[in-house]
């Protein structure tokens, strides 16, 4: 915990604050979940200060963030769903949150647990790193068990659900909602604010400083004021409505670290997310 | 102090009243290495503009007024015998300049024509067995004037393609005019002061052709040329690999003029319609059905989606 400049932070008791993988040795090429969950005290109806580390080793392939309350406290959970495209170690830095503590009145910045994830790799891995003709048959015989443990599941199921068909054959079929999968990209949904929708194009950014990121994200700011694939960033400016104006900065910054040299690209990139920063709420 | 293109827009702008897009024109020319043509009316400052510009960059300045009766050899030069030394001496003649007027150049016949273009080209003039380069930079500015077409000889398309650009002069805004009576009514046009030297134009086109072009930019340029050629009613040939490489080098030439050191979209959007309306072969109907080629070359450039 440190202290930082307070500017307009929320005053919040922080009592739980952690970030976790699921699984915590996901596979090359699997999509995994990042979990970040932050306990505060008290009734908070959002928390959008929590600053998530530099994602550059992984893909980001959707986020989605709750919050629930209970037992006097706020449960903030992100949920990231990422994939990794190469295998070995990735250390993440803490997630952090700046924040006044209600306790003292100090502002203050709060760090979760780092990371750190083992990518494994395909499934022919194991054959591939077997030494001994023992040990080459060990998977063999590990995968026709779990075949056996699969076919056995599979039969188990398909007993239970004969029985249920059988016990509720009167009844009226039950419409079963299918499952909410986490979406696969970022789409924002029909409820997101303006800002909302900007914080997630920053979130995408931070998370993987890249061009062609800077080019999505270009494409999702410039939708947002609704320019079409036919107008340049001088169209655009000259028909923004005032209450877009506050985006000129931003825009201005996207069209940079979209066509700049390689050697500026970075700083074209934190351009962007300082203009992202300056947008007002 | 290190002279920029921009203290040049600025010394043009303090003395010519509006005809910003021309003042651009004309530096773009400059820094890209090329040759303009100057289409408008008279009395809209196009000699002044083209006289600004050599002041303010303190270049040597001919003007040439295109007649009918005129020879090859009246801009290039000739030979003229010395009775006293008993031999031909060159005289060069007013197209040795950095910045050379063609005045009403489609007023001369095709034989002058193909002179000036030939030496803006090659960059150099062959007077009898000797050749004599021109100086750098050298830049024509050639006017034309739209409604007075009696007695001209309209420039071949092949010929029109050696212009970097064609910059269509308009009458000024109500509030241009009468700025243009309030200070030059009682007096004479001043010309600019030199703000910069020859060694900064070299150096700015140095600096332009380092200019970074993205790969999705360049492939924009080629879809906006390639788009002048498809079949149309109202065309008869579209752009040549010429005017794509005319865009890239007015693309980085705008950039470096704004300040930049990439391109923009905006640049290639922006300086599109210069280097392209002079490079298409309209058909008649075009002109049948009450369409301007620049309002035909618009609707093309904003068919084409942008990077």
């Amino acid at each position: 915990m440190q202290s930082v400049r307070a500017q307009n932070l929320p005053r919040l008791t922080v009592e739980r604050f952690t970030f976790s993988a699921k699984p915590v040795s996901p596979k090359m090429g699997r999509p995994f979940s990042l979990r970040i969950v932050l306990v505060v005290r008290g009734y908070v109806r959002r928390i959008d200060n929590v600053t998530l580390p530099i994602l550059s080793q992984l893909a980001l392939r959707g986020d989605e963030r709750t919050i629930t309350h209970a037992h006097g406290t706020s449960t903030y959970r992100e949920t990231l769903r990422v994939r990794a495209n190469r295998t070995g170690t990735i250390d993440l830095a803490p997630a952090t949150l700046d924040a006044v503590d209600a306790r003292t009145g100090q502002a203050e910045q709060y760090s979760s647990n780092p990371l750190h994830i083992v990518v494994r790799g395909g499934m022919l891995q194991p054959f591939a790193s077997a030494d001994s003709a023992v040990g080459s048959l060990l998977p063999v015989l590990e995968r026709i068990a779990l075949l056996g443990v699969g076919a056995l599941a599979l039969a188990f199921a398909l007993a239970l659900t004969t029985a249920y068909l059988l016990l509720h054959r009167r009844r009226p079929p039950e419409i079963v909602a299918p499952p909410v999968p986490l979406p696969l990209e970022p789409e924002p949904g029909p409820t997101q604010t303006r800002n909302e929708r900007l914080r997630d194009a920053a979130l995408v950014l931070r998370a993987e400083p890249t061009r062609s990121v800077v080019r999505s994200v270009r494409v999702a700011v410039r939708a947002l004021v609704g320019a079409s694939a036919h107008e340049t960033l001088a169209d655009v400016l000259a028909r923004l409505p005032d209450i877009d104006r506050d985006l000129v900065p931003l825009l201005r910054a996207l069209e940079r670290a979209a066509f700049t040299t390689d050697e500026d690209l970075a700083n074209a990139i934190q351009t962007c997310l300082r203009a992202f920063a300056e947008v007002k709420e | 102090m290190i002279a920029t293109p921009q203290d040049v827009e600025r010394a043009l702008k303090a003395s010519i009243v509006g005809q910003d897009a021309a003042i651009e024109g004309l530096l773009l020319a400059a820094i890209a290495d090329g040759h303009a043509l100057l289409e408008g009316p008279p009395g809209i400052a196009k000699t002044l503009a083209c006289r600004a510009l050599a002041a303010s960059l303190d270049a040597t300045f001919k003007r040439i007024q295109f007649t009918p009766d005129l020879l090859p050899a009246d801009i290039v030069g000739t030979r003229i015998f010395d009775q006293q030394r008993a031999r031909f001496d060159t005289v060069l003649g007013p197209i040795v300049a950095n910045i050379v007027l063609a005045d009403e150049i489609n007023r001369a016949p095709a034989k002058v024509q193909s002179a000036l273009l030939e030496a803006m080209q090659e960059r150099q003039v062959t007077i009898g067995p000797e050749s004599h380069a021109l100086p750098d930079p050298f830049i024509v500015l050639a006017t034309m004037n739209p409604l007075d077409n009696d007695g001209t000889y309209a420039l071949p398309l092949a010929q029109m393609d050696r212009f970097l650009l064609k910059i269509d002069i308009g009458y000024p805004s109500v509030e241009e005019e009468l700025e243009i009576i309030e200070r030059y009514a009682f007096a004479q046009t001043p010309l600019p002061q030199t703000v910069a030297t020859l060694d900064d134009v070299r150096r700015w086109r140095a600096e332009a052709r380092a200019i970074h072009v993205d790969r999705k930019l360049h492939r924009y340029i080629v879809e906006l040329v390639a788009a002048t050629r498809q079949a149309s009613p109202y065309v008869l040939g579209g752009a040549s690999p010429r005017a794509s490489l005319a865009l890239v080098n007015c693309a980085r030439a705008r950039a470096l003029l704004h300040g930049r050191d990439y391109v923009e979209p905006d640049d290639i959007r922006s300086v599109a319609p210069a280097v392209l309306r002079h490079r298409i072969a309209f058909t008649h109907r075009l002109v049948l059905e009450g369409i301007s080629p620049s309002s035909w070359i618009e609707r093309t450039i904003l068919g084409v989606p942008v990077p």
